[in-house]
């Protein structure tokens, strides 16, 4: 339940940012104008950021807050820094773009990783 | 912080139905630094919501899901009705996206008063399994002492065993 709500809070963040953060344009489908080709995007890098915690206990590796926030920020900035090179529905057209959809994709992904691994310790 | 949570997944579900639904559409767009009517319609709506769960504890000490669902439902209801009235930077054009997006949002707002709900009185989402402690409680010797049967009842029918 509480990877559902994470992977559900990151995709809705990716999907926010996408929309509303300057420097990022978004491509329409013609036949669906209300559905943007940003769906897909939002949906992968929150399955990525979500994935986060539970990757490192399947692995049994030791988490800790330094390794969570270090494999967020990778995969939120790496997943626009990609989007600047290869458009993927969304495309960053400046470099506001990239700084502010990255950070708060990334805030958010450590935040909800670091909430379940502290749910996880209490329980 | 819990009521802060909600509200940030409130808003992005209100957000998020705001452009994706059909029959509903987003006019006044967000791009920031400009804010659009769709992002106050959204932060809105959204603080309205994570309320509902307070206030109907307020009104009503004890509460039911039933009374938390109906809150939910009316309170987005009228307020995706006012929205064809008065301009807010979201557009509704058909029945069906108003009913989409109404019973969306709708359903998250119910769910995340839910939770809430859950986490600050689990008691009173299952009173039957509160109700079996307090009742062992207050009856503790009942299954020390259990009822002595008797070994030879033929006795009570005047029937002696004993040649």
């Amino acid at each position: 339940m509480n990877y559902v709500r994470s992977l559900f809070l990151n995709f809705l963040v990716v999907f926010f940012v996408d929309r509303a953060a300057p420097g990022l344009e978004i491509t329409y489908f013609e036949q669906v104008p209300n559905i943007g080709a940003d769906i897909l995007f939002s949906l992968i890098v929150g399955f990525l950021n979500a994935s986060v915690f539970p990757f490192l206990t399947i692995l049994e590796l030791k988490v800790s807050k330094q390794k969570l926030a270090l494999y967020t920020l990778i995969i939120s900035f790496g997943a626009f820094g990609i989007i600047a090179l290869i458009p993927f529905g969304v495309r960053v057209v400046s470099f506001l773009g990239f700084l502010v959809g990255g950070t708060v994709v990334w805030a958010v992904a450590y935040f909800t990783n670091f909430l379940e691994w502290q749910q996880g310790r209490n329980s | 912080m819990r009521y802060l949570k909600h509200f940030f997944v409130l808003f992005l579900t209100i957000f998020f139905a705001n452009y994706l639904l059909p029959g509903v559409d987003a006019v006044s767009r967000t791009k920031l630094p400009f804010i659009g009517g769709d992002l106050l319609f959204a932060i809105g709506l959204a603080l309205l919501n994570a309320v509902v769960y307070p206030i109907v504890k307020l009104i009503e000490p004890n509460h039911s899901l039933s009374r938390l669902a109906a809150a939910s439902f009316v309170l987005n209801f009228v307020s995706y009705a006012l929205v064809k009235f008065i301009p807010v930077g979201i557009q509704i054009s058909t029945v069906e996206g108003y009913l989409f997006v109404s019973v969306v949002v709708s359903g998250g707002g119910f769910l995340t008063n839910y939770l809430e709900m859950k986490q600050q009185s689990p008691q009173n989402l299952d009173l039957e399994q509160a109700a079996v402690p307090i009742i062992k409680q207050e009856s503790p010797n009942c299954e020390a002492k259990p009822t002595q049967t008797k070994a030879d009842p033929s006795g009570c029918f005047g029937i002696n065993p004993e040649p």
